[in-house]
């Protein structure tokens, strides 16, 4: 048994980790120096530059060093009446406190480093701040796995539900790896790709004094060699396209290799990642609504990425949020099922839709007079050209008619299911009891229509309902604040009903 | 086993939109006047150092549109805060309280007691001289962390926060939905 009270330090191996980031943060700035030295250096007295390098080199090297030594030996922590106890800082003494019951989530993950030497990043959360609290680097694998415990241990006390122990309800197939990675979004790799190498290239450019985004500019205006330009663009366009569906590709399978769910006391267990590898706990009743989406592709295939919205996800990292790739429907009900014993669309088939404004002012207010303005000022430059503009029109006219017509919601006396989406379709759950506050908003036009949207906040995020009836909203507010309000034994005893709400709104 | 399908009727729901809500202070309305006129008499110094310092700006049509703007900023802003501060009303029911905000924009606001984190009152110099003071109620919710009631006697602030304090620990649900 592990004595948790005594100061921890981290793994050895956690020194080697701060040598590599301290390294990599001081040559950040430092190969700028270096290339230009290089670079600068006089070809009659070379030997000037490569000795200013060499002993540049040394005092680098002795400072990642000691400063890393310092780090590591400065990083102790322990648990002490229920609180973690952290002590870091290189130059000035820093104790960081945090209650044990105000940890949301830890985080366990492996990289290829840590498995070579059996150790793993811990990854402390809670719901008070804005980035992760507290990184642990390097742990030998079973010390983290026994801290994750004792963290969590508050936690699980409260879960009210028994299961049997990692019911796996999710593990993804190879086929399933295969199509989540065919049907990945390839046009936001590529524009990631595509900028990435401008912003690279550009920066590589300033010692060379080159502007690889000046040149694309200049080759396009240049009406002699405007084909050769577009030529040469369209085949760059080509073969970075091509590269990003391979990336794409890649990216998908290492992220989702080896990916399982399952179900255990303490709540959803995450594993997954090829390189990296990661595992996660959500506790259920941290759970504050369910999304899940898929885009034109997947829908066709049916396929979803399902996000369990935690308390604290917000504050996630983007790479730390799990999307569970979701390959059958059966699977979808298993996990909904422990947050929201029924999906309102499937008890009550009543489907609400928002007033045509929400779609109609957009349009006529912002879209179309940003296009008109837009093509007026390109008429100066490309003339007639510019009335291109009006294809822009019609999609945004088509695909607001359908985001219009597929914005939808189904009401419950215990939950809400939204949907909404122009060719892909985004779906939330939301139980009534998790909302924090309800807010009704209103402006002119919306009072003169009798209008309003609804705004549900969760600790997770905010949900609207936007342009429905406002005597529904009001109702849809009372009702809410009523389940709220309720005392945990009378909603219990409503747990058990369906009725259906949207019967009872006037 | 016990099953229970009691229907809600409408009417028994206690409903918002009879609620007989509590206008603020009238003397709220002259801090948001004081508060304004100084941002705008800042404002106008700066702009009236920049037209003595700048000469490009020494002209007759610059001088006459900045001033122009700057009485139609200065009324419009007067005439809002005048509308808005009609409709800011609260009332404080046995479990929530219900606070209303805004004239071209409304916003209403319910925050059970159950969900309430923490509440602050706090006055700035104007509103201390008419002894008034703010109630800032705090959630769990992302992204509208606080809801702050203004215009309040101070008094009456502090006795508001304490009786939320109150019963918060002893009469109602301790659920927080987290």
């Amino acid at each position: 048994m592990m004595d948790f009270s005594l100061p921890q330090r981290q793994s050895i191996a956690a020194l080697l980790n701060i040598i590599v980031r301290t390294t990599k943060t001081t040559l950040g700035w430092a190969w700028f120096i270096y290339a230009s030295i290089l670079l600068k250096q006089n070809n009659d007295q070379p030997k000037e530059g490569t000795s200013y390098i060499l002993w540049g080199t040394v005092v680098i090297l002795v400072f990642i060093i000691g400063r890393s030594i310092v780090e590591w030996l400065r990083f102790t922590f322990y648990i002490q009446q229920e609180q973690l106890i952290v002590n870091k800082g290189i130059f000035t003494k820093n104790q960081m406190i945090i209650p044990i019951e105000k940890i949301q989530t830890v985080h366990i993950e492996q990289h290829i480093w840590h498995r070579m030497t059996a150790t793993c990043k811990l990854i402390i959360d809670t719901a008070g701040t804005n980035k992760e609290e507290l990184t642990i680097h390097a742990l030998p694998t079973q010390t983290a796995a026994a801290i994750k415990i004792l963290l969590l241990q508050e936690k699980q006390s409260d879960t009210h539900f028994q299961t049997p122990n990692n019911q796996t309800i999710i593990s993804l197939s190879f086929t399933d790896l295969l199509k989540l990675s065919f049907t990945a979004n390839h046009l936001e790799t590529f524009v990631i790709i595509f900028f990435f190498t401008i912003g690279k290239l550009d920066d590589l450019g300033k010692l060379f004094h080159f502007s690889s985004t000046d040149w694309i500019i200049e080759k396009s205006m240049e009406q002699e060699a405007i084909n050769y330009s577009w030529q040469l663009i369209s085949t760059g366009i080509a073969i970075v396209l091509l590269f990003s569906v391979a990336a794409s590709i890649i990216r998908m399978a290492i992220k989702y290799y080896h990916f399982t769910i399952s179900l255990s006391a303490k709540g959803f267990e995450a594993n997954w990642g090829l390189i990296q590898h990661k595992q996660e706990i959500i506790p259920i009743h941290k759970i504050q609504f369910i999304a899940w989406k898929s885009n034109w592709i997947r829908r066709k295939i049916g396929m979803y990425l399902l996000h369990l919205k935690a308390v604290g996800e917000d504050e996630l990292k983007k790479n730390q949020k799990i999307q569970i790739p979701i390959t059958q429907l059966a699977q979808l009900q298993t996990m909904i099922k422990h947050y929201q014993a029924n999906i309102p669309s499937q008890i009550n088939t009543d489907i609400n839709t928002v007033h045509r404004s929400f779609f109609w002012r957009m349009y006529i207010l912002f879209q179309l007079p940003f296009l008109v303005i837009t093509g007026g000022v390109l008429f100066f430059w490309i003339e007639w050209k510019a009335l291109l503009l009006i294809i822009i029109a019609v999609y945004w006219l088509i695909a607001g008619l359908y985001k219009l017509k597929n914005f939808q919601y189904w009401i419950t006396e215990s939950a809400v299911k939204i949907q909404t989406g122009v060719w892909g379709r985004n779906y939330t759950v939301l139980n009534w009891k998790k909302i924090q506050l309800v807010s009704i908003a209103q402006s002119l036009y919306q009072k003169r229509k009798q209008l309003a949207t609804l705004e549900m906040h969760t600790a997770s995020g905010t949900i609207k309902l936007p342009y429905i009836d406002a005597e529904k909203a009001y109702f849809l507010a009372d009702y809410i604040t009523m389940q709220i309000e309720m005392k945990e034994e009378v909603q219990d005893q409503n747990q058990e009903n369906n009725t259906n709400v949207s019967q009872l709104i006037p | 086993m016990q099953f229970y399908n009691i229907q809600v009727l409408w009417s028994d729901i206690p409903q918002m939109q009879t609620l007989q809500l509590q206008k603020i202070q009238p003397q709220y309305l002259r801090v948001l006047q004081i508060s304004w006129g100084i941002f705008f008499a800042i404002f106008a110094i700066i702009a009236i150092g920049c037209f003595i310092w700048i000469e490009e700006l020494k002209n007759t049509i610059v001088i006459v549109s900045a001033v122009a703007a700057y009485l139609l900023a200065l009324i419009l802003t007067f005439v809002l805060i005048n509308i808005a501060f009609k409709t800011k009303a609260y009332a404080i029911r046995e479990k929530d309280i219900v606070y209303r905000t805004g004239y071209i924009f409304q916003d209403i606001h319910i925050i059970p007691l159950n969900r309430i984190q923490h509440c602050v009152v706090q006055s700035g110099p104007i509103e201390r001289k008419y002894h008034l003071a703010s109630l800032s109620l705090y959630t769990a919710a992302v992204g509208i962390h606080d809801i702050t009631i203004h215009g309040l006697l101070q008094t009456e602030a502090e006795q508001l926060r304490e009786w939320i304090l109150q019963q918060k620990q002893f009469s109602i649900s301790q659920d927080d939905g987290l």
